[in-house]
């Protein structure tokens, strides 16, 4: 019987196993994470679960009962140490496993800033359950709390932070919040919200060290400013686990580098969610996409090139992040050479952003306006071509700007 | 255990057992129906999007500003569409009809 191992056990690593039963694989299937818990759910982690409103086993990404019925390996607690591929075994602490395809879905872990004090007692990073475990209790009414990025993750732990009454202060590098992630209209709305919610923004600013005997008392900033923390969170970004493809000579860039169905140089092995890199048409680039969407998609690709069924459809890429009572919606990548459009007022709370490039909308970003989002979506899927006086006039749905001519 | 009779995207009708209490989105994801549930019930995907029997409707709870928008822009959207996620199951919903809803792509 055919093996299909599966090295990671987060949203990707579990869409392929589930797909690879759909799509009529009838071997065997064995994943391994290297958390104690089954598949869940990351996003909640930095908005529900740590504000203590989301119960851990709500995290779930499917019943525990799913991967039974759909005779799923789980095996967890249990990190792959090694990839023999001349062999086709991997290895792990208590044994090694035969496979005859391999996935790494080995996500990535949080990104360090790399600077003295960071492993004082009071810095933190959020990445899985037990760091939102470990973070929660710190978050006390008046506990005084520095935000180290002003990311999604950053942003979404500074306004849960709030809520528990904390004193925030968000320091990011950039010169805006969201850089990497969302045009400047975002960035300033973002800004604007949480200094109104009482959250201290520094941006332009790069953190030189923490400070503190065994425990954390400040975060220095390069303008030498100390910051009282008695909590930090370092929100800088992700770094890929790579390093299990790398060791076994698997070409690596940022991300293990994976083709349209996901398969790297070796054509046993596939890699998908936050770990892949995977050419994207619409950048003219190789690039990893961390989202949820993202990873079940490649997830399906990956199972369907395996069990030898047809590919899945291309998707946009999407994105959400939930902070204080504002839902934030992102369709498609944009580029650097969009034209962007704001739409509507964001001082109504509710606006959205659009990405231009050559008449067609490249990128969405809704902020309260899940309808706009949910338009813009399918306009830049459909790659329709609209016109821009149309997007530029708010008062008109933006599903009407596309082109019927 | 509320039961609900659900008509898969295959046109099968089966019966499945949801949670009291949970969102309705829960039972159908792990029940194989083809529910991805990306944003895992936050109301921002509307991949739970299903189609209920009509005299059902008055039974469940009204919808939020942001379901009636994301209904509003799918193109299978119907009278009768709802979000799973924005349902609670509660014992009143025993023996419901639903079905769940083509993909938007």
């Amino acid at each position: 019987m055919q093996t299909v191992a599966i090295i990671g056990a987060g949203q990707a690593a579990a869409q392929v196993a589930l797909s690879l039963r759909k799509y009529g694989f009838g071997g065997r299937v064995v994943m391994f994470g290297d958390e104690p818990w089954s598949p869940y759910q990351r996003p909640p982690l930095s908005k529900a679960y740590l504000s203590g409103a989301l119960p851990v086993q709500s995290l779930a990404l499917k019943a525990d009962a799913c991967f039974e019925e759909a005779g799923v390996e789980l095996v967890l607690d249990t990190p792959v140490r090694r990839i023999d591929r001349a062999g086709r075994r991997i290895e792990t602490g208590r044994g090694a496993e035969h496979y005859d395809a391999l996935v790494l879905a080995t996500g990535g872990r949080a990104r360090k800033l790399g600077v003295s004090g960071e492993s004082l007692e009071g810095v933190f990073t959020l990445r899985g359950i037990a760091d939102a475990d470990n973070l929660r209790p710190r978050l006390k009414p008046g506990a005084h709390v520095v935000i180290c990025g002003g990311g999604y993750i950053g942003l979404e732990v500074a306004a849960v932070a709030v809520g528990q009454g904390c004193e925030v202060t968000v320091v990011e590098l950039a010169d805006r919040v969201l850089s990497r992630v969302a045009p400047p209209p975002i960035s300033k709305f973002y800004e604007h919200e949480h200094r109104a919610n009482g959250v201290t923004m520094i941006t332009g600013r790069r953190i030189v060290a923490f400070r503190g005997g065994d425990v954390l008392e400040a975060v220095e900033t390069d303008s030498g400013a100390l910051i009282d923390a008695d909590v930090a969170l370092v929100a800088a970004g992700l770094i890929p686990n790579v390093e299990l493809a790398e060791a076994a000579g698997l070409p690596c860039s940022n991300g293990i580098v994976v083709d349209a169905a996901g398969r790297t140089d070796d054509a046993a092995i596939y890699a998908a969610g936050d770990v892949a890199s995977q050419f994207r048409a619409e950048l003219g680039r190789s690039t990893r996409v961390e989202s949820v969407q993202n990873a079940i998609w490649q997830g399906k690709a990956v199972a369907a090139s395996i069990a030898g069924a047809p590919a899945p459809s291309p998707e946009v890429a999407w994105f959400w992040s939930d902070q204080y009572d504002i839902k934030l919606q992102i369709a498609g990548l944009g580029g650097p050479e969009d034209h962007v459009q704001l739409r509507g007022d964001p001082a109504e709370r509710r606006f959205s952003v659009v990405h231009l490039h050559h008449g067609r909308i490249t990128s969405v970003s809704a902020v309260n306006h899940p309808g706009e989002f949910m338009s813009g979506k399918r306009l830049i899927g459909t790659g329709a071509r609209v016109q821009p006086d149309l997007v530029a006039n708010a008062s008109i749905p933006l599903k009407q700007s596309a082109d019927t001519a | 255990m509320v039961k609900i009779l659900v008509d898969d995207r295959q046109g099968e009708t089966r019966q499945i057992e949801a949670p009291e209490g949970e969102q309705l989105m829960h039972a159908l994801r792990d029940n194989n129906l083809d529910v991805e549930a990306v944003c895992g019930g936050c109301c921002s995907c509307a991949t739970c999007h299903i189609y209920v029997e009509s005299s059902w409707l008055t039974a469940l709870p009204p919808q939020s500003e942001g379901e009636v928008a994301l209904l509003e822009e799918l193109v299978h959207a119907r009278d009768n569409s709802r979000l799973a996620c924005e349902i609670k199951v509660e014992a009143q919903l025993e023996g419901m009809h639903l079905r769940v809803a083509p993909p938007e792509g």
